[in-house]
C-alpha cells in the first residue's frame, strides 16, 4: 500500500515539475508593456530580453555623438523624440559635416511590429538597423570597431556596460542589443485613436466622418492598429530614377521600380514633412497629392489605379475630415514620455 | 644459459623491432574506437596560374592586361566532410564560418575539431554566408560573423554579408580623379529576405582524385590543401573586362564573379 503512495508522490512530481516551463514566455517581456488591442509583436525578445539596466544603456547610446566619426551627431539628432523621433522640418536629413542624404528620417516607434525596415526594406533586423546610420558617410560615417574602442575609453561606459551585462566587455553584440532595447520599448499606443478603440473616448463630428473616409480610401494600405501593412508599394510620385529606385535598389526587380515600404500613420501630425524625399510639408499637400498628383508608371500599385485617373479623389471637405482623423493618431503621452528623453533628471528607476 | 642469450637476441632485437613496425602499421589502418573523434586541418594555399601569389604583385592575365590585388577576403562557411561510400559529416554550424583573409596567413589555414574519425576523401563547403544567419538578430553573429570584426565584409544600407572581396590595381581599369587605376569587387547577395532578389551564395564541392584520404583518428590530424588560383577571378568561367567592370558590388554582374570563383579551388593533396 506504501508504494502506491510513494508511486502516486513520484507522479505528482513529475506532473508539477511538467508544468513549470508554461510561464516562461510572459518573463521574456516582462518590464514591457505590450498594449493588449495590439496584435503579437515580431521581433524575438528571448534572443534580448528587457532588462531596465540595458534599456537605459540604450538610451545614452542613442544620445551618444562618440557614435559619429567626429562626435558631432548621435541617433537623437535626426530622430526627435518631439516629432515622434523623425526629423522635423528636414526633407532629408543632414549628417556629419551637413551631408545630405537621399531620404527622410523615418519616425521611430513600434519597432518590435515591424518585420522589415527603412523605406527599401534594406534591413530585416532590428538589431542591425543602427549600423546602417552608423556606417553611411553621410550620416554618422563611423566604424562600428571605432565606436567600441571609443565607448571603451570614455569615462561612463565600462562601468554602465558592467550594470547592463555583469561585466565592462563592450561587443558590438552587446552594443547594438542594448540600442535595440531602448528602440522596442518605444511603443506608442496612447494616442486618442486607441482610446476610441478602447471604449475611453469618442471621436467628434469631423473625426468620424475622416475615419469613414480612411476606412474606405486609405487602411487598404495603412492598415489596422499599426496604420500599415507593411508592404512596398509605388504610390506616384514623380521621381528621377537615375537618383531614386527605392525597393528596387534592394530587390534588383524592375518590378520594384518606385516602390517605398508603406509607412505607419500614427504620429502623422507631428512627423512632416512626408514622403520618402520629405517633399510635401504639409498634411493638405499630401492629399492634394494622392488626389490629383498620382503619376501612371508600371509599378504604380493598382489600388491607386481604380479609378479612370489615377489616385484617390476627394473633395477639399473631405480632405479637411481626414486631416481631422489623422490628427487623432497623434499619440501626447509617447512623444512626451520622460523615459526616452536626452534630458531626464525628473526620471527615476 | 648467458650464450644462449647471446645468440639469440640479435633475432630477439630484430623480432620486437619487426612487432613494433608492425603495430605501426596496425595502429595506422586500425579501426577507429566507437565515438573517436579527432581534427582536421584545411589550407587554402593561394595561387596566380601558377605562380606564388603576393598582395601587391604584379601578375599577367590571358589578355596580356596587368593587374595587382591588395586585398583578398572570401568566407567559407557550411562545411561538408564526405566518405568513399558517399556518406558524409557536416560540420556543426556553429562551427563552420571561417573568413580567410590573404594578408593574415594563419585566417589561410582553418581547423576543425570534434570530427569523427574516419576517412574523408571529399569536402564541400559554400563560399559566403547562408541566408539564415545573413538575416539573425546580432546575438547568432560572434566572431568572423561580427560586423565589427569581419574587417568590412557586411553591407549595412542592404543588410548582408560581402561574401568575396577583392580590390587592386590594373592597367585596364579606368583613371580615377586620383591618377589611380584600381578595380573593386565586393560579391555577396543571399538570395533576399521578403522577395528574391541575387543569389550569389556558391557551393564549391571537391574530391581527392588519387592516392587516400584525410585519416582522422584522435592522435592524428590530417590537413587537406586546397589551391585557390586567383587569376580565375578574372579569366575563368567568363573574361572578366576590367574596363568595363572596375566596380563589381551589389549589381546583376556580380554573379559573373561569383560563377568564376565556384572555379578557384582544386583539392591538390592531403597530409596525412
Amino acid at each position: 500500500m506504501r508504494s502506491i503512495y510513494s508511486l502516486l508522490f513520484v507522479v505528482w512530481i513529475f506532473i508539477t515539475a511538467c508544468n513549470k516551463p508554461e510561464v516562461a514566455p510572459v518573463e521574456m517581456v516582462k518590464g514591457l508593456d505590450l498594449p493588449d488591442h495590439f496584435p503579437s509583436p515580431v521581433y524575438d525578445f528571448s534572443a534580448n530580453p528587457y532588462k531596465e539596466e540595458i534599456f537605459l544603456l540604450g538610451r545614452d547610446l542613442f544620445y551618444e555623438p562618440k557614435l559619429s566619426a567626429n562626435n558631432t551627431i548621435a541617433c537623437g539628432s535626426c530622430h526627435l523624440q518631439s516629432n515622434a523621433f523623425t526629423h522635423h522640418g528636414h526633407n532629408v536629413s543632414h549628417g556629419i559635416n551637413d551631408q545630405l542624404g537621399k531620404r527622410n528620417a523615418l519616425p521611430l516607434f513600434n519597432l518590435a511590429w515591424q518585420p522589415i525596415f527603412f523605406w527599401d526594406g534594406g534591413v530585416p533586423n532590428l538589431d542591425l538597423t543602427s549600423l546602417n546610420a552608423l556606417h553611411s558617410p553621410v550620416e554618422m560615417d563611423e566604424r562600428i570597431e571605432n565606436v567600441l574602442i571609443k565607448l571603451a575609453e570614455d569615462e561612463k561606459y565600462p562601468t554602465r556596460f558592467e550594470e547592463a551585462f555583469g561585466n565592462a566587455e563592450i561587443t558590438s553584440q552587446r552594443f547594438l542589443q542594448a540600442l535595440s532595447q531602448f528602440m522596442y520599448s518605444m511603443i506608442s499606443s496612447q494616442s486618442k485613436f486607441d482610446k476610441v478603440q478602447l471604449g475611453e473616448a469618442s471621436f467628434w463630428d469631423d473625426e468620424l466622418k475622416g475615419q469613414a473616409l480612411f476606412e474606405q480610401k486609405c487602411s487598404p494600405c495603412h492598415a489596422g492598429v499599426l496604420l500599415t501593412d507593411f508592404s512596398f508599394r509605388n504610390n506616384g510620385l514623380p521621381i528621377n530614377h537615375d537618383f531614386e529606385r527605392g525597393r528596387e535598389e534592394i530587390t534588383l526587380s524592375e518590378a520594384d521600380r518606385g516602390k517605398f515600404k508603406v509607412p505607419s500613420l500614427r504620429n502623422i501630425a507631428v512627423t512632416g514633412p512626408y514622403m520618402h524625399d520629405g517633399r510635401f510639408r504639409t498634411l493638405r499637400q499630401v492629399l492634394d497629392f494622392y488626389s490629383t498628383g498620382v503619376q501612371s508608371s508600371e509599378t504604380l500599385d493598382p489600388l491607386l489605379q481604380a479609378e479612370d485617373t489615377p489616385g484617390i479623389a476627394l473633395s477639399e471637405i473631405e480632405k479637411t475630415q481626414l486631416i481631422a482623423f489623422l490628427e487623432t493618431l497623434t499619440d501626447y503621452e509617447f512623444i512626451r514620455d520622460k523615459r526616452f528623453s536626452e534630458t531626464n533628471d525628473d526620471f527615476t528607476k | 644459459m648467458y650464450t644462449l642469450y647471446k645468440r639469440v637476441s640479435p633475432y630477439l632485437v630484430a623480432l620486437s623491432m619487426a612487432f613494433f613496425f608492425l603495430s605501426c602499421t596496425n595502429t595506422d589502418n586500425l579501426e577507429p574506437e566507437p565515438n573517436e573523434v579527432g581534427s582536421l586541418s584545411i589550407e587554402f594555399e593561394h595561387l596566380v596560374g601558377g605562380s606564388p601569389f603576393d598582395l601587391d604583385n604584379e601578375y599577367q592575365r590571358a589578355n596580356g592586361e596587368t593587374f595587382s590585388v591588395s586585398t583578398l577576403n572570401y568566407y567559407v562557411s557550411n562545411i561538408i566532410l564526405s566518405k568513399e561510400d558517399g556518406s558524409t559529416f557536416v560540420v556543426p554550424q556553429e562551427k563552420s564560418y571561417f573568413l580567410i583573409r590573404n594578408h593574415t596567413p594563419e585566417t589561410c589555414l582553418i581547423t576543425l575539431d570534434s570530427i569523427p574519425a574516419d576517412t574523408y576523401t571529399g569536402i564541400a563547403f559554400t563560399i559566403g554566408v547562408d541566408s539564415l544567419r545573413s538575416v539573425s538578430d546580432i546575438s547568432k553573429r560572434t566572431g568572423v560573423l561580427d560586423p565589427a570584426q569581419n574587417e568590412g565584409m557586411y553591407w549595412t544600407w542592404n543588410s548582408g554579408y560581402i561574401f568575396f572581396m577583392m580590390e587592386g590595381i590594373s592597367s585596364e581599369a579606368p583613371e580615377d580623379p586620383t591618377g589611380t587605376r584600381a578595380f573593386r569587387f565586393h560579391i555577396g547577395g543571399f538570395g533576399g529576405y521578403e522577395s528574391a532578389t541575387l543569389n550569389n551564395l556558391k557551393d564549391i564541392n571537391l574530391s581527392i582524385h588519387h592516392g587516400e584520404g584525410a585519416i582522422v583518428r584522435k592522435e592524428k590530424q590530417p590537413k587537406i590543401h586546397l589551391i585557390v588560383d586567383v587569376l580565375k577571378v578574372l579569366d575563368g568561367l567568363e573574361d572578366v573586362s576590367l574596363e568595363e567592370n572596375a566596380t563589381v558590388m551589389f549589381n546583376p554582374y556580380s554573379s559573373v564573379i561569383a560563377e568564376n570563383y565556384t572555379q578557384l579551388f582544386t583539392l591538390d593533396h592531403i597530409h596525412n
